[in-house]
């Protein structure tokens, strides 16, 4: 069998659902988070995909998904310290409670 | 060789120019062109060193450092605009004039938030020297994401935008709005920059491994794929990563939630800087990369246009606390200036550029005021301000102006900037748009007059408790003398800037047609 | 040298503007600390005002001289062929504005150190002095009509400060408050008439209107009837800064501002910028002969009634603003009948006789105060006064000139100009010679009917004044006077008066009707002024029996107030006795004020209110409702933003799926 682009884009795409699927049910603070990092996984698949298969040459997917990683590990960290401030301030992470800035 | 799905057909790409490249010398990279980036990231290094080495100590100065450090970038900028047009970075970076004049306007904005926030940051007994470097960051980001001509590098000056402003947002961490205003921005932000990010994803496999903006254009043309699903999909992947930035409508719900939550001088920065780079992004990315669905694009921005505007506009007038408020304004005004992006016309552009200068100082004029009302009376309550000009005159003349202006009162500047997006509409043929726009800009100035008149109306009698107890003015506390020039500052250039608007038109339009780019436009424009 | 003259014209509106920037910047940022200087400030003010009134008098001189007008313009703003310039036109016309409105400000300033000094707004009153008369210049220099109302809304908005001055008196807001909104109206046709020939001639220089609309009318291109109607816009705006029938209620009220202004704005300087704009405007009324027949009449018409209600006020600053009235109508009447230098003429004479008038009623204020106490009603009431001469003879001396000024008794200066009105009205239609005629006496009635019961007689203090006759006109004030007898006011005061009283004698002479350098003047530009006295030519005959005919007039009109007011005052009006309904008539303005509070006031506010109650009955349906279907709908949006996260997160990606499909699909 011979692995297809597609099958990659799929993957990626699927990837891509759960992780808006999770970033919108879930109730855990911490969880949202890691739906975004599913999030970004998704798009360095993409990314690795199409640098294997359309740019072996300079594989530039390549150093961007790099970059991604580099910003998602960024990215972790400032939302961990957020919610470690929130939670500090309101003993919870529960999603359902930030809502005191409304309408 | 792999197997590659049906819908790519690649054509043979052509070989590399000069092996030569490879090995790139400092000088080929160009780096001229980024000095004013390098002045800033060298003066919140210092701003970063002198904090670490003298504490608190350091903060009577480092502002001033500060602040000089970015009034060095924009006139680093000065000078860049009068040399040839330069590509930086093999490409990656545009030095050209429409990038210019947006890089000196969210290097102005971060000069002036800094400005404002000293006596806010004191106040709150946080530390300055953090919040300035943070600051910087973004500002960095905006600047670097205002000229980037690359996809690696357009998402990362993004991200240094973004992840600066989160931390911003929820600088105030014993405050738990600040904590969830910063939380909701983060989630938002990372939401959409995956989405963004997916599209430049698709966009990378579309064009056959090219990052560069202008090379994946050539390729999806030459692939003649320009009006495909793809292409498309990537198109609204995109846009709704810049439409985040810009608090457009349906991308919009963050913003009140934020203003709201963040601290006043991080709001006045995003408000402006961080829309500006936006702007910026929006006009470079869309014009060069998706030429072939120009009227897509277009008309995606026409409804996300139609939409801000009525939504922001409407929404606003039921608000009760000003920076709220000011939050649906700004989306309204984003709408304004989405006008000028949809009709995709060199006056449009140039009429943006116009309009963000003039929003500029009109918004950060206004949020000064707003600082300063919350500093001494400790609320953004509208119906607090009532009976203020009996106690407080400067502040009085300062806001009602700003609102006014914002407005599009004649002869304040904001009415020449809505003038002429409205005129660049009608040229273009844009009825809809232009006469959305009117309709909405009269709903706004009842909620700016609502406000304007609860501080000037009312009787002794009506005052509000705070202003009641509003205190003695004294200028003499550290950081308000700075805050007090600011809000000088930015309401004299609100009322005057409208009768220099012609000096700065013309500004505006030589950015347009000189910067490369946009040639493709002007020339369509002129048939 | 000249040229370089020239290029500094703009100074002349600018400086003004600096010093009220200076000193307003100073009250909104060390508002204590710039209050306290006081003086300081009136000194950079003046001494600003000065450097004006010098540039704008070398101006004048070499324009007199024969220098060619001086246009300049620049770009303000271009929008594609939309192209508008603003800049600055010295001409002979705007040089000798110039002159007029800088000698009366800077006298008015003089004066006003004297009448403000005790009072608590005495800096803020000196920024508004220098903002209104750097407007004013402004206006005068103006080369098109968009720059025209840019200015004409600034000294509008300038005389709206200055009426409710003092804001803390009921009267002074409301009064404000009225001659905003009847201005509102006034300025709503201007702006409709300028866009009306914009929209017709795509020009908005004066002279550029003018020669498109011969040639459009010539080719048929324009109706002549809609021609007309625009002129009659433009002239709406006149009517309303001139305070001409019916949208003149305002002036009088406008009289609750410091006296000062009074003399300033609402006597010399911005009620005549109507006239101004409709000499700068003829060129293009001349094609317009119906637009000029309304603008001949609305003028006669002003001008009796003006003086019909000036013959019984009692209260002195009410009495001089409906004399202004009148005069304004006398300057509409002969730019309607296309004189436009014999209206520019009495513009200038009336400018210094009447802000002397006002000046010397405002130092009979000041003098009265000290008697009455500072209560407006009682200072400013006649019946209170008489025989003012003897503690205040300078101003007593000067009101006597202005007096006889304005009743048009030769050599003063308001005879001449009074006189070539009414000569060059006659030409034109007998009927509005008869009205000015008329009117002349009635002003000479009126005006020494004032003289009298403020300067002569014996001094009568609070025994006739309001509240002798009906108590409960006065029920609620104290009489709190700290003197028995008035006194001449300072020499701050008294100077201006003295020095306003030489070109109110003098100035009349430049006009002699067999010599008129003033017409030749205005008329010819461009050339060196060289009057040949024509006294060969001149019809002796009949000038000597349109002046007889008009001094005489004065002459009963003098008499007729020295038998009726001579003697000594009962507090009883001759008048009232002799004639009540139509004294009634009269001293009720006509009943004017009620007729509209009845006819479009209380209907309005009736709909208003009706408009109000619908809005509850029947919430929805109605289309004037969209204000709160909007509010409604903003209510109803805002809970979109429900405050969770998640939510806009999917609304997010929901729109991104909608969009991709919308694109996609068209």
């Amino acid at each position: 069998m011979v692995l297809q682009l597609n099958y990659f884009l799929l993957l990626a795409a699927a990837l891509f659902c759960i992780g808006i699927y999770g970033l919108v049910t879930s109730r855990n603070a911490v969880r949202v988070l890691m739906s975004v990092e599913l999030l970004l996984n998704a798009v360095n698949l993409n990314f690795l995909a199409f640098a294997n298969y359309l740019d072996p040459a300079d594989i530039k997917g390549q150093v961007f998904a790099v970059f991604v990683i580099t910003v998602a590990a960024a990215e972790a960290a400032v939302g961990l310290a957020i919610v470690l401030a929130i939670y500090r301030n309101r003993d919870t992470i529960d999603m359902e409670r930030f809502n005191l800035l409304k309408w | 060789m792999p197997q590659l799905p049906n819908w790519i057909n690649l054509v043979e790409k052509e070989p590399p120019e000069d092996l030569a490249m490879d090995v790139v010398s400092l000088a080929a990279l160009n780096t001229g062109t980024i000095v004013p980036e390098l002045l800033v990231i060298g003066t919140l290094l210092l701003v970063l060193l002198a904090d670490l080495l003298s504490g608190r100590q350091a903060s009577r100065w480092t502002p001033y450092l500060a602040v000089v450090g970015l009034i060095g970038a924009v006139v680093s900028l000065g000078f860049q605009w009068n040399m040839p047009v330069a590509e930086g970075f093999l490409g990656s970076f545009q030095a050209d004039h429409l990038g210019i004049l947006f890089r000196g306007l969210v290097a102005l904005a971060g000069a002036l938030s800094i400005l404002m926030a000293i006596r806010y940051v004191n106040e709150a007994g946080s530390a300055l020297g953090e919040y300035m470097t943070i600051l910087l960051v973004a500002t960095v980001g905006g600047m670097f994401l205002a000229g980037s001509d690359e996809m690696v590098m357009v998402f990362v000056a993004l991200e240094t935008l973004g992840l600066a402003s989160y931390l911003l947002a929820g600088y105030m961490k014993r405050d738990v709005r600040s904590n969830e205003a910063a939380l909701k921005y983060l989630l938002i932000g990372a939401t959409s920059s995956a989405i963004f990010l997916y599209g430049l994803s698709l966009l990378y496999g579309l064009s056959g491994g090219e990052t560069r903006l202008s090379a994946i254009a050539q390729q999806l043309a030459r692939q003649d794929i320009s009006q495909s699903l793809g292409v498309l999909m990537a198109l609204v992947f995109v846009i709704a990563g810049i439409a985040f930035k810009l608090s457009a409508v349906p991308f919009h719900q963050w913003t009140p939630d934020v203003y709201e939550g963040s601290p006043t001088p991080v709001v006045a920065f995003l408000s402006v800087g961080s829309k500006a780079a936006g702007f910026a992004l929006a006009i470079r990315l869309l014009v060069t990369v998706f030429p072939g669905a120009t009227e897509q694009w277009q008309f995606v921005f026409e409804s996300l246009a139609i939409l801000s505007m009525v939504l922001g506009n409407v929404v606003a007038l039921t608000q009760t606390s000003l920076k709220r408020l000011l939050a649906y304004s700004s989306i309204g005004q984003a709408g304004f200036l989405m006008i000028g992006l949809a009709i995709g016309t060199p006056e449009g552009y140039a009429s943006i550029l116009f309009y963000a200068f003039i929003y500029l100082f009109t918004n950060l004029g206004a949020f000064a005021c707003v600082i300063l009302f919350s500093l001494r009376a400790g609320t953004d309550e509208i119906n607090e301000y009532a009976g203020l000009y009996q106690k407080d005159p400067l502040l009085t003349l300062g806001l009602s102006l700003c609102l006014l202006s914002l407005g599009g009162i004649p002869p304040l500047s904001g009415f020449f900037g809505k003038l002429y997006i409205f005129w660049a509409g009608w040229q273009a043929g844009a009825y809809t748009l232009v006469l959305v726009g009117l309709v909405t800009s009269v709903i706004s100035i009842y909620y700016y007059i609502r406000v304007v008149r609860m501080i000037v109306v009312k009787e002794p009698q009506e005052m509000s408790l705070a202003v009641q107890n509003y205190p003695a003015l004294t200028w003499d506390m550290a950081g308000l003398p700075e805050l007090r020039a600011t809000l000088i500052a930015c309401v004299v250039v609100t009322a005057v800037a409208g009768l220099l608007a012609n000096p700065l038109l013309t500004l505006a339009n030589n950015a347009v047609t000189s910067t490369p780019f946009l040639q493709p436009q002007i020339q369509v424009a002129q048939k | 040298m000249e040229q370089a003259l020239y290029q500094y014209a703009w100074l002349v509106p600018v400086l003004p503007l600096l010093g009220a920037t200076l000193v307003g910047t100073g009250l909104i940022t060390f508002g204590e600390w710039t209050s306290r200087l006081r003086r300081g400030n009136a000194v950079l003010i003046l001494l600003l005002m000065g450097v004006s009134l010098t540039l704008s008098v070398a101006l004048f001189w070499s324009q007199v001289l024969g220098h060619d007008p001086y246009t300049w313009n620049f770009t303000w703003a271009v929008a594609g062929p939309f192209h508008l310039e603003m800049g600055l036109v010295v001409d002979r016309l705007s040089s000798l504005m110039l002159v007029i409105v800088t000698t009366v400000a800077l006298l008015v300033m003089i004066y006003s150190d004297g009448y403000m000094a005790h009072d608590r707004g005495y800096s803020r009153f000196f920024a508004y002095l220098s903002l209104f008369s750097a407007s004013m210049l402004g206006l005068v220099l103006s080369p098109n009509l968009v720059q025209v109302y840019v200015f004409w809304e600034l000294v509008g908005m300038c005389s709206y400060l200055l009426i409710g001055f003092w804001y803390d008196r009921v009267a002074a807001r409301e009064a404000a408050q009225k001659a905003f909104v009847v201005n509102r109206v006034g300025d709503f046709g201007l702006l409709l008439g300028i866009l009306g020939f914009y929209w017709a001639t795509g020009q908005l220089e004066f002279t550029g209107i003018a020669d498109r609309v011969a040639e459009l009318l010539a080719a048929g291109a324009l109706p002549m009837w809609v021609a007309t109607g625009f002129g009659i816009l433009v002239f709406l705006g006149p009517v309303a800064k001139s305070a001409q029938v019916p949208l003149h209620v305002w002036l009088p009220d406008a009289m609750e501002g410091p006296t000062p202004i009074s003399a300033l704005i609402h006597a010399a300087t911005m009620v005549a910028a109507g006239v101004f704009l409709l000499a700068r405007m003829m060129p293009v009324y001349e094609h317009l002969p119906v637009t000029l027949q309304v603008v001949a009449w609305t003028g006669a018409f002003t001008a009796f009634l003006g003086a019909t209600i000036a013959l019984t006020q009692n209260d002195i600053k009410k009495g001089l603003a409906y004399s202004t009235i009148s005069q304004l109508g006398y300057m509409v009447m002969a730019m309607g009948v296309a004189v436009p230098a014999a209206g520019m003429f009495h513009l200038m004479t009336h400018a210094y006789f009447k802000a002397m008038l006002f000046l010397g009623s405002g130092s009979v204020i000041h003098g009265m105060e000290a008697v009455v106490g500072h209560d407006p009603i009682k200072a400013q009431d006649m019946r209170n006064m008489g025989g003012l001469r003897k503690y205040m003879p300078i101003t007593a001396a000067t009101f006597l000139i202005g007096t006889l000024a304005i009743c048009g008794i030769p050599p003063f200066a308001g005879f001449w100009s009074k006189d070539e009105i009414l000569h060059v009205a006659f030409e034109a239609n007998w009927g509005l010679w008869l009205v000015g005629w008329l009117t002349a006496g009635m002003t000479a009635f009126y005006m020494f009917r004032m003289y009298l019961l403020t300067f002569g007689g014996e001094f009568r203090g609070l025994a006739f004044g309001p509240g002798a006759m009906q108590v409960e006109e006065l029920a609620h004030t104290e009489t709190h006077g700290h003197a028995s007898e008035p006194h001449e006011s300072p020499l701050t005061m008294t100077l201006p008066l003295v020095i306003l009283a030489v070109p109110s004698v003098l100035v009349g002479l430049v006009g002699l009707p067999f010599a008129n350098y003033f017409e030749h003047f205005l008329e010819e530009p461009g050339s060196a002024l060289q009057v040949v006295p024509e006294l060969a030519g001149f019809d002796w005959g009949e000038f000597l029996l349109m002046a007889g005919s008009s001094v005489g007039i004065g002459l009963i009109g003098i008499t007729l107030a020295f038998v009726s007011y001579g003697g000594k005052f009962t507090g009883v009006e001759p008048l009232a006795e002799r004639f009540p309904t139509l004294y009634e008539f009269s001293l009720n303005k006509w009943y004017l004020d009620e007729l509209y509070e009845r006819w479009f006031a209380l209907p309005l506010r009736r709909l208003a209110r009706q408009a109000l109650e619908t809005d509850y009955r029947i919430i929805d349906g109605l289309v004037n409702l969209t204000g709160l279907v909007t509010l409604v709908t903003g209510e109803v949006l805002k809970y979109l933003n429900n405050g969770r996260v998640q939510t806009y997160a999917l609304v997010i990606l929901v729109a991104v799926l909608g969009l991709v499909l919308v694109s996609g699909l068209s």
